[in-house]
């Protein structure tokens, strides 16, 4: 009960730092364009850590964030959020190095769909067409710079992981003994 | 109870667990679709934490490039001197033809009884704290909500013009639409000739820093240049609020109507604070006969 109450706390805890920086911080160091999804990058690395509920609770928590912030209809985000966290969730066990190769491939192919997702629904069924610029003006430079800190941040969540993990296994040891 | 509950989520197999997920989703977009003030409690509940961390880090970042722009503005300072200098000289020159105009410009809007209306409305000011996450939507954060008298609908401007509209106002902040959005489009019209046109943001030009201008009538004065406010028709913005100049039109095929592009008087991106105008537009709503 305790080991995954710890896990919660971390995970909330880690959700509202991604999010805080991410509309801040980040909007500094990248003043032209769109900063990396730092959510994203969250909900694909509990995904790719921790399985398919784990991928998909994460997903849903940062989503439903956004979309608190977003002043919109609930919902909206967590919902793509939550399918990128299963997918990625189901790759868990072909993740078998330490090396972010999968990862960063993952990063870009699930901000891809995220992106595909958002212009979809939000614009083209408002009849905005021309998806090729939209590709250029928003997707591209976002992918780049969210493969980019996917990299970075990926390793940061490696070894949070890694430490809770570790200390999941002490805790077991103990009570065993 | 708990127990009960955990023992479920354990057994729960994951593609049932998408699948309930997915249902829930879908019913709370549905719901806050229809009925926007479901989600509140949940928007005041998270804002409580979220936004004094923004907060926090936006005091620090500001702090922080206040100082490197102190140090990079004592070197420019020397060289902006001497080109203002050069600058005073021209501008005296033009500044008596200017106070001309302002008191010719006084004097008719006496006699037209056209006082700059917004002035009358009670006002506060506002600090962006954070931007929307992605480059989808030209949303941002504020610092006031409810507490402070904001609801949504009210008006927002900045640099003496139209930013965007209050989309959503929590206790202690709200989400401001700037005009550029993709989504919003405003009733407009010519501040000399009141002639009717409509401005809307669009996504593909950001990137040139203008918006769409479209709905001039062919044989209208509008041109570039001309100044273009909100018009006394719309049903959300306030009447007279300066959106921007127009940069070119060109005729629609239709040979009815012309459209192009304007340029805000707002830059969007280096914008930091704002006034929201408390009032928001008092429309009769016509009923059924």
């Amino acid at each position: 009960m305790i080991k995954s109450m710890r896990r919660v706390f971390v995970a909330a805890a880690l959700i509202v730092v991604f999010y805080v920086l991410q509309t801040t911080l980040l909007h500094w160091i990248f003043p032209h364009t769109a900063p990396p999804n730092l959510l994203l990058i969250l909900t694909v690395s509990a995904g790719l850590l921790r399985g398919r509920k784990e991928g998909m609770m994460t997903g849903f928590f940062c989503g439903l964030l956004a979309d608190v912030f977003s002043g919109g209809m609930l919902c909206f985000y967590s919902l793509i959020y939550l399918y990128l966290g299963y997918f990625n969730g189901i790759l868990r066990k072909s993740l078998v190095s330490d090396l972010p190769l999968l990862p960063m491939l993952l990063c870009g192919l699930s901000d891809l769909f995220y992106h595909i997702y958002i212009y979809t629904f939000s614009f083209l069924l408002r009849n905005r067409l021309d998806f090729t610029v939209y590709l250029e003006d928003v997707v591209m430079p976002e992918l780049i710079v969210t493969i980019a800190a996917g990299i970075l941040f990926y390793g940061i969540l490696l070894a949070i992981n890694g430490a809770l993990e570790k200390k999941e296994k002490e805790g077991a040891s103990k009570f065993v003994s | 109870m708990k127990e009960k509950l955990q023992n479920f989520t354990k057994e729960l197999l994951p593609k049932n667990m998408l699948f309930l997920m997915t249902v829930i989703c879908i019913g709370m977009m549905g719901a806050t679709h229809l009925n926007a003030g479901f989600a509140a409690p949940l928007r005041t509940a998270v804002g409580y934490i979220v936004i004094p961390l923004q907060k926090g880090i936006n005091r620090i970042g500001t702090f922080g490039s206040e100082l490197f722009q102190e140090r990079m503005n004592l070197e420019q300072m020397q060289n902006r001197i001497d080109d203002l200098e050069q600058e005073v000289e021209n501008l005296q020159s033009q500044l008596s033809f200017y106070q001309n105009d302002s008191m010719e410009l006084e004097r008719l809007q006496k006699l037209l009884d056209l006082y700059d209306s917004y002035r009358n409305y009670e006002m506060t000011g506002a600090s962006i704290i954070a931007k929307e996450e992605g480059s989808w939507y030209q949303r941002f954060t504020i610092d006031k909500g409810t507490n402070d008298g904001i609801q949504a609908g009210n008006n927002v401007i900045a640099d003496g013009g139209l930013v965007g509209i209050v989309t959503s106002a929590s206790a202690t902040f709200s989400v401001v639409t700037a005009i550029i959005d993709d989504s919003i489009n405003v009733s407009a019209m010519s501040q000399t000739s009141q002639e009717l046109c409509v401005v809307s943001g669009d996504q593909t030009l950001i990137g040139e820093g203008c918006i769409q201008i479209s709905q001039v009538a062919a044989d209208s004065s509008i041109g570039s240049g001309t100044a273009i406010v909100t018009s006394n028709v719309s049903d959300r913005y306030l009447p007279g609020i300066l959106i921007g100049h127009v940069k070119e039109l060109t005729t629609d095929v239709n040979q009815l109507t012309k459209s192009g592009y304007l340029t805000p008087v707002v830059n969007f991106k280096t914008l930091k604070d704002v006034l929201v105008i408390l009032g928001v537009k008092e429309t009769t709503v016509e009923d059924d006969f």
